[in-house]
């Protein structure tokens, strides 16, 4: 006979009558006799009939499981990919209000064709890679020791004011703004450029700018001059 | 990404790197334009810097590492580009920032190749009023629709900052807009 619990018993102190029932070990459910035995073959036997069943449906291999794991619903391939900028993108549109309405609209132009020659006229630029590459990497040095030159050696003379005032190096003449602004503008000091180069550099820089000037032109070399190409300055001095 | 890494694969060969480098510019052109005529205005200033843009790329795709994207590293070519080419025009003429703002959006009044609608002309009025970052942060976010981490990868910056960067260029520009609308 089942004990029973002394808590649930305690509890059932003021209802006597179900104490009494509980106590009585009334069994008002009864089974089948051997209802436990076999039971669980039986119910793995219920299990395959279930499976033929869902085949006989379904088809051979679609079982009810199958269909559970496959989601009803299908997405465009890569939906979820950049699901979340694509969102703040939208985002970002709707707090643009004016300027949604403007997105798309060109504002500038472009001479007809000139995308169709700009890459011609790229080559042609190029076509000459090696003058190019020579007159840059040579207008640096020449600029930084065209400047030190006139600064150390005093090799200008300007002329009268009223008339254009010039700079001369042997025959070649540079106007005067050309240089200051040059000097200006890169916020060349005299003194940290020649710091850079010892007097043998220099008199190996002028002694290579000969031959180079009548063909580039000092000024034109000067002129060429890039803020960006400064920044390689003190590499190609150093 | 593909013709991106044939084009690489192409300049990196001494026999096929002109013709990968044709095809580079073909394919890259017309975005950095803009990209730098947006900035300088002028469209004889726009294609003096874009040559000069490619003729970097040219000189130096060598030292290209595949760090960033091929697209990532123009775009850093170019802006740079005409960042030196403003620079070097706003001491050449001995003006201040404010100058040069001044400048250049009274150009977009009368240039060359200029659509010539208002509204367009109010919005680049806007845009050449912001501060450089912001300036470059919106038009490659609105424009080029550039992700964030490329914008970074262009200014070599954190993400974090553009967002707060573009934020504020919206803000500013949607303000700006609608005055006298």
């Amino acid at each position: 006979m089942k004990e029973i619990n002394i808590h649930i018993a305690k509890e059932l102190e003021e209802a006597p009558l179900l104490l009494g029932l509980k106590q009585g070990d009334a069994q008002f459910f009864r089974l089948p006799d051997g209802y436990f035995e076999g039971l669980s073959a039986r119910i793995l036997e219920k299990a395959q009939g279930n499976a033929r069943d869902e085949a006989a449906v379904f088809g051979d291999g679609q079982q009810l499981s199958q269909l559970e794991a496959m989601p009803m619903f299908d997405v465009p391939g890569g939906y979820f990919e950049n699901f979340a900028e694509r969102l703040q993108g939208k985002i970002e549109e709707e707090e643009m209000g004016i300027l949604a309405q403007l997105k798309g609209k060109q504002f500038f132009s472009v001479p007809e064709g000139y995308f169709d020659r700009f890459p011609d006229a790229l080559k042609t630029k190029l076509k000459a890679p090696k003058q190019v590459t020579i007159v840059r990497m040579w207008s640096l040095r020449i600029a930084a020791a065209v400047v030190i030159l006139l600064g150390l050696v005093g090799l200008f003379t300007s002329m009268p004011s009223g008339q254009d005032q010039y700079v001369y190096l042997e025959n070649e003449k540079v106007s005067e703004e050309a240089f200051f602004t040059l000097v200006d503008e890169e916020n060349f000091g005299i003194d940290e450029l020649a710091s850079h180069l010892s007097f043998e550099e220099l008199a190996e820089i002028e002694s290579e700018i000969a031959p180079i000037l009548p063909e580039a032109g000092l000024e034109d070399l000067i002129n060429d001059l890039e803020l960006s190409d400064l920044e390689d300055l003190d590499f190609e001095l150093n | 990404m593909v013709e991106e890494a044939i084009i690489l694969e192409g300049l990196k060969q001494a026999d096929s790197k002109p013709q990968a480098f044709d095809k580079l510019v073909k394919s890259y052109q017309e975005m950095l334009y803009y990209h730098i005529r947006r900035m300088v205005v002028d469209h004889d200033d726009a294609d003096d810097v874009l040559q000069n843009a490619f003729l970097k790329a040219w000189r130096y795709i060598d030292r290209f590492r595949g760090d960033a994207s091929l697209k990532t590293w123009l775009y850093r070519i170019a802006t740079n580009e005409a960042l030196s080419f403003l620079e070097s025009k706003r001491r050449r003429q001995h003006q201040d920032i404010e100058d040069l703002q001044n400048d250049l959006r009274h150009s977009l009044g009368g240039g060359r190749y200029i659509s010539g609608d208002e509204m367009l002309q109010k919005l680049h009025e806007a845009i050449l009023l912001l501060p450089e970052k912001q300036q470059l942060v919106f038009n490659m976010r609105y424009f080029d629709e550039m992700k964030y981490h490329e914008i970074a990868g262009v200014l070599e910056t954190s993400e974090g900052g553009l967002k707060a960067n573009y934020h504020h260029a919206v803000k500013k520009i949607e303000k700006y807009l609608k005055m006298d609308t």
